[in-house]
């Protein structure tokens, strides 16, 4: 005992990291043990000298360096003046307010429940049973390709989106844009009326000034129309007899961050694959088929179910995504070095390697990996290259592929069904050239914002200004409407009738949910229809229109099924067969080819040679979507602002990310802000150290620093498009660090909840899994018999219905999809930088993101660890609430009640797990209308001083338990699908009844890959995890005895 | 020195203590007794309603059973309050000029929804479902009292949490075939305990199962 207590006084005084072994460790002879001569328990120890070395897992340098801001979060769970409101008010005005409000209280007790109204229908719809919810089919589209919804609607008001099971392009599970979009429909801030010059306007006289316009304009000279990217074959119909209409008028499309441009799009085939290589592509999130990609992928990282087989991952990319992060080999390069290592690879394998470079030293190994891999899995491998690198990456890619036979097998190259192809920013380039020419005399811009996201060398603002008619629609009344003379409101997609094609060229039409909010919302079809000549056109009409002679059969017949499963089945637009890729692989190039998709002629300054970026002196900056508000159109989204971004944790911000040694070099700290200096245009951004970030290389997101957004997305980051040029859209060298001594505060979420290095994650390479299949269970530090602190439930567990949950850490992408739909799901509402600044998040499941190893590896592993709460059999929580308000159910799941909490906080500190969160505010706004509209209405909505948590979604149990009980049987397996394992597109997440032998979540339990989450503390949680298995190819795999480590 | 306090002073102290015990005590009661009176429950409170709909000549007058009004009763966690189109079933027919009825004829003009004052209002925590009642053999008249015989309508039970779990805790109490739930005057034959005791079984009901939080609020 002293011994112990030594120790641990000692390791409080050294911070840092010294021991060579990673394991925490915790003497068996110390644990629980009752010392025969003084009775008193000995506890065990966590030795934190030990804790912080090299081969554990770590969350931040200001953990490994045990910084006080690091020590202050978490040996304060609930931060010093996390009980005082965030307010000027002073203590004694506070005490004098609270006094009223005491009193008040008092009264209000004593006060009657305030009369409700019950209000039927007049006529209620045949289909409407009132208390139950509906669901329709439809679909969103994310940079113009359709993903298919399942929307829930109550009584009318859609409250959730979930994927489609039958839509093919991301069957059934869904992103985090998917899953806010409930939010962005309810937005209070989105544009509610008709403006003319700044007021208020009207859609007659939009039309009548704009009509004489048109009019005016006789065959559409001067008449241009500017668009988003879009697939909808109706829109994309009607814009084509604008164009008949006006024969001078032109169309323009542009999109801020394409996801796929060029005429022929490829469409993998990842269920085939046992080798990926991807170059500069986040795979999961950033592809028309993300999470069809997402699923397949997934599909094969499990070795108990494939034959024992895995597939294979290697990632070059410069800062890290999800995609890097479940590779199996990630190289940390700089996106102008992605040429070399496709070059090199195609020499290798016998494509076009022409090109030559010399590949980066730390990548040189495994490329000479990837190359013998790809030469074994011919047929069974494919390349890919992400969006952002230039058109002749892709062309060497398309060569790797045509050489590895993967052409055929694992991509296809299909027929893009976006409207506008090739390089996305050679449109608005025109159009702006034409606007400084003078030619444009009314400019139309529909569902785009280029005022914000422009090319900054096009000076678009200053060109548009000059314009002499401007018209703006879109949702928001944004940088766009500003500058326009008139701004139409749009619909929401949950509000009108439209229609998308998906990746692979499925149709779906998009049906509205809810009549508009706002009255003079406009959908786009209607804004072209009044361009064609009818102002009073419906949606529902144009679409249908459309497709009346399309639709094979009896039309009314297939148009019902096309809404009821939200795909139009055995219809689909221009798939190619399995065609050669669209540009010569080797050879003559056609000259129109070269310049197409991303990489115009006028790239960069420096020379080239085929095509290709030389290296030039400086830093590169790198150029990307958002992950949580993508290119800014989500940046007045509460849940996506506050959502922490996958990799960085970082919530409310954008930053510019660079490696620890690019910081030091430049003397650099997280939150210094820096200016960012290219082609002699600046912006200001602050700091933040990403390990793993490739060096001399630093990379900025879009969407933030917006001028005219609504309240939430107001103030919030830089703008990174004052950067960028429509010539390098993506990266760009050259770029000059300069220091301001300001300083911004940043809010990461990575240190909250720490577990302080307890054991949580565990991992291990597939060979070693395959050799010694006890090793994940080997790896428990402390084996003690099932002793607890806890008396044991009072229910038997054997019996009846027993929850449970596994996450397989080897699906993981830290996507984020599970915790929007959590928080939609369970009306969890956004505390705001600041709340969250001081560990306020409230988000049920969070989503731990570790780093692996040496501290000093500049690409150190990457890994993803949800974290709901546990559900323990034995819950520390309970015991110490002193008015019961968490207690167990028959069924193992363990409850809260929010009517009795009384705010003690006791179960948080408690819980080893760190999954409870307490409302120090009143977070929930109860009195905006549209909020009270979106809300689940199976979920209390908690108040201020209330403790909540994952309940596993209990609303959803509750009701299949009382349908299978009133249909007399016992709930299916698959029955109950909490809302986070849908949302999961690599159905990491598994839940269901234990005691079902047959169901999925008890086969997933059986795996020898199962463990429970310190299991030490013998809680016995009904979450477990699957460890996490990699699949290094042999010849990169270092010489490393596993075994020793853990004996 | 003299004594402060005289001798009675010992008796005047007991006095106030006591006193304010009990009149802590009595306020403490005030507020239990307050807190369960029907002014704080709306037990027994006839309420007005913007039409003056009678369930006595509805229900005991023209023999209409629960269901044809209260539709979702069976499948939904809400029993449902009929639309205006099913009053206008009879209505277009009965009573056509009735001045009693003209709010509902005017409803069914305008498309404006009648605005009913809910009698049985549980707090928003709650999560109360009807069709599994009725099917586990809870019967209408059972919580909602002899509807048939109350011309205005109003809540014939507290709705406290202790009343719920009265049944909750032992539902052999109350439960009934499942054949007679909207029988009003449905009387056991025998002993209902063990009749109860029987069905419970016979129903599949997980009583102590019941009892669980999570059963109700969420």
């Amino acid at each position: 005992m002293e011994r112990a207590i030594e120790r641990h006084t000692d390791s409080r005084n050294q911070p840092g990291r010294t021991s060579a072994k990673g394991r925490i460790r915790t003497h068996e002879s110390e644990m629980f043990r009752v010392n025969d001569k003084d009775t008193a328990i000995n506890l065990p120890v966590l030795d934190k000298q030990e804790e912080n070395s090299g081969d554990q897992f770590w969350r931040s340098y200001d953990q490994l360096a045990n910084s006080p801001r690091y020590r202050d979060i978490v040996d304060h769970e609930f931060q010093e003046g996390a009980d005082t409101p965030p307010t000027e008010v002073d203590r004694r005005n506070f005490m004098k307010v609270m006094g009223a409000s005491f009193a008040l209280a008092g009264i209000s007790a004593c006060v009657r429940q305030p009369e409700e109204k019950i209000i039927p229908y007049v006529k209620q719809p045949e289909e409407v049973v009132p208390g139950k919810p509906l669901f329709y089919a439809t679909a969103l589209t994310h940079g113009g390709f359709a993903n298919g919804v399942i929307v829930e609607s109550h009584e009318g008001r859609p409250t959730r989106v979930d994927g489609n099971i039958m839509h093919p392009a991301n069957l059934g599970s869904s992103d985090v844009f998917m899953q806010a979009e409930i939010l962005q429909l309810y937005d209070p801030d989105r544009s509610k009326t008709v403006t003319q010059n700044a007021a208020i306007g009207s859609w007659e006289a939009f039309t009548t000034v704009i009509g004489d316009q048109l009019a005016a304009s006789g065959d559409g000279k001067g008449l241009r129309l500017l668009t988003g990217a879009t697939s909808s074959p109706t829109l994309i119909q009607q814009i084509n007899d604008f164009l008949a209409k006006y024969p001078q008028a032109q169309w323009h499309t542009y999109e801020p961050t394409p996801i796929a441009s060029g005429e022929k799009i490829a469409q993998y085939d990842f269920s085939k694959a046992d080798v990926i290589v991807v170059l500069d592509c986040d795979l999961f999130t950033n592809l028309p088929g993300s999470l069809r990609y997402a699923r397949d992928f997934a599909s094969r990282r499990n070795p108990e179910t494939n034959d024992e087989k895995m597939n294979r991952l290697y990632v070059a990319e410069a800062a890290p995504t999800g995609t890097g992060s479940i590779a199996d080999h990630r190289m940390a390069v700089r996106s102008t070095d992605i040429w070399k290592i496709a070059s090199a690879i195609a020499k290798g394998v016998g494509g076009d390697g022409s090109a030559s470079g010399q590949v980066p030293e730390t990548a040189a190994n495994t490329v000479e990996a990837i190359i013998d891999d790809l030469k074994k899995h011919n047929g069974k491998a494919v390349v890919v290259a992400g969006e952002t690198q230039p058109h002749a990456v892709h062309k060497i890619v398309e060569s790797i592929n045509n050489a590895i036979g993967a052409v055929g097998s694992t991509v296809e190259y299909i027929d893009s069904p976006l409207a506008y192809k090739g390089d996305p920013f050679k449109s608005l380039r025109e159009l702006t050239v034409d606007i400084k020419n003078e030619e444009v005399e009314t400019l139309i811009v529909i569902g785009c914002n280029p005022v914000y996201d422009a090319p900054v060398d096009l000076d678009f603002v200053e060109a548009f200004k000059t314009v002499p008619n401007r018209v703006h629609h879109g949702l928001y009344h944004d940088e766009t409407a500003y500058y326009s003379q008139f701004h139409v409101p749009a619909t929401h997609p949950f509000e009108g009738w439209s229609d998308g094609v998906a990746y692979d060229g499925t149709v779906s039409i998009v049906q509205p949910l809810i009549a508009p909010l706002y009255g003079p919302c406009r959908s786009s079809h209607q804004m072209i229809a009044f361009l064609n000549g009818n102002s009073t056109a419906k949606d529902y009409d144009l679409i249908q229109t459309y497709w009346s002679d399309k639709l094979p059969g009896d039309f009314e017949k297939s148009w019902r099924k096309a809404l009821h499963d939200g795909i139009l089945k055995d219809f689909s637009v221009s798939v190619a067969e399995t065609a050669l890729p669209p540009t010569p692989v080797s050879g003559e190039t056609d000259e129109d080819e070269v310049s197409t998709p991303t990489q115009p002629e006028e790239t960069e300054s420096g020379e080239r040679s085929d095509g290709l970026p030389e290296e030039l002196a400086g830093l590169e900056v790198n150029f990307r979507a958002d992950p949580c508000i993508w290119d800014g159109r989500y940046s007045n989204n509460g849940w996506l602002q506050e959502c922490p971004k996958p990799i960085t944790k970082l919530v409310w911000d954008n930053a510019v990310l660079m490696s620890k040694k690019t910081a030091d070099d430049n003397s650099l700290e997280n939150g210094d802000v820096v200016e960012l200096e290219l082609n002699g245009r600046t912006v200001q951004g602050p700091v933040w150290i990403m390990p793993g970030h490739a060096e001399r290389s630093v990379t900025v997101h879009f969407g933030y620093g917006r001028e005219r957004t609504g309240r939430v997305g107001k103030g919030a980051g830089f703008n990174a498009y004052a950067l960028r040029e429509s010539g390098t859209p993506w990266f760009s060298i050259g770029m000059k660090l300069n220091h301001t001594r300001h300083h911004h505060q940043l809010v990461s979420t990575q240190d909250h909840s720490s577990l302080e290095g307890r054991n949580y994650y565990r991992d291990v390479q597939l060979s070693q899994f395959l050799n010694n299949p006890e090793v994940i269970e080997e790896m428990e530090h402390v084996h003690t018999d099932k002793l607890s602190f806890y008396r044991s439930s009072k229910w038997d567990y054997s019996k009846g219905y027993a929850w449970a949950m596994t996450i397989d850490l080897s699906a993981c992408i830290g996507c984020n999809a599970c915790l929007i739909a959590c928080q939609s799901e369970n009306n969890i509402p956004v505390v705001g930088k600041g709340q969250v600044a001081v560990g306020r998040e409230l988000h049920w499941i969070r989503i731990d993101r570790y780093f692996k190893g040496d501290p000093d590896d500049p690409n150190p592993p990457i890994v993803h660890q949800p974290v709901p709460c546990q559900q323990c059999e034995q819950a520390p929580c309970e015991v110490v609430c002193p008015v019961a308000a968490t207690v167990h159910s028959a069924e193992g799941l363990n409850d809260m009640v929010y009517n009795r909490c009384i705010g003690t906080r006791y179960c948080s500190n408690n819980c080893p797990y760190k999954v409870r969160r307490f409302n120090f505010l009143q977070y929930a706004d109860e009195d905006t209308e549209q909020f009270r509209l979106m809300r689940n209405p199976d979920v209390s909505v908690r108040t201020r001083g209330v403790m909540e948590k994952c309940t596993y979604c209990v609303q959803r149990i509750n009701s299949a338990r009382i349908k299978a009980k009133i249909e007399n049987r016992s709930i299916q397996d698959g029955e109950i699908i909490t809302a986070c394992q849908h949302a999961c597109p690599t159905q990491a997440i598994v839940f269901g009844d234990q005691n079902d032998k047959e169901s999925r979540v008890s086969k997933m339990k059986e795996s020898k890959r199962n463990y429970g989450m310190l299991n030490e503390l013998n809680t016995i949680p009904r979450t477990t995890y699957l460890a996490r298995l990699t699949n290094p190819q042999e010849s990169l795999v270092e010489v490393h005895d596993h075994q020793d480590e853990h004996h | 020195m003299p004594q402060i306090f005289p001798r009675s002073a010992n008796a005047t102290a007991r006095a106030s203590i006591l006193g304010s015990l009990l009149l802590i005590g009595g306020f403490l009661f005030f507020l239990d007794s307050f807190n369960r009176s029907n002014y704080q429950t709306n037990q027994s409170l006839e309420i007005v309603q913007p039409v003056m709909f009678e369930h006595t000549r509805h229900v005991a007058g023209n023999g209409l059973d629960c269901r044809y009004c209260h539709t979702s009763v069976e499948e939904s966690h809400f029993a449902g309050i009929p639309p205006v189109e099913t009053c206008m079933t009879c209505h277009s027919q009965i009573l056509k000029g009735a001045p009693i009825l003209q709010p509902v004829r005017n409803s069914y003009e305008m498309g404006a929804p009648l605005e009913w004052v809910r009698v049985h209002d549980l707090g928003d925590f709650v999560y109360f479902n009807h069709s599994i009642h009725i099917a586990k053999g809870m019967a209408c008249v059972t919580c909602h009292g002899h509807v048939d015989e109350m011309a205005l309508m109003w809540q014939e039970n507290t709705l406290q949490m202790q009343w719920c779990l009265d049944c909750h805790r032992a539902p052999e109490k109350y439960i009934r075939p499942r054949e007679h739930v909207f029988d009003l005057d449905w009387e056991p034959e025998g002993d209902q305990i063990a009749m109860g005791d029987s069905l419970v079984e016979a129903y599949n009901i997980n009583v102590g199962q019941l009892t669980n939080c999570s059963i109700c609020h969420r």
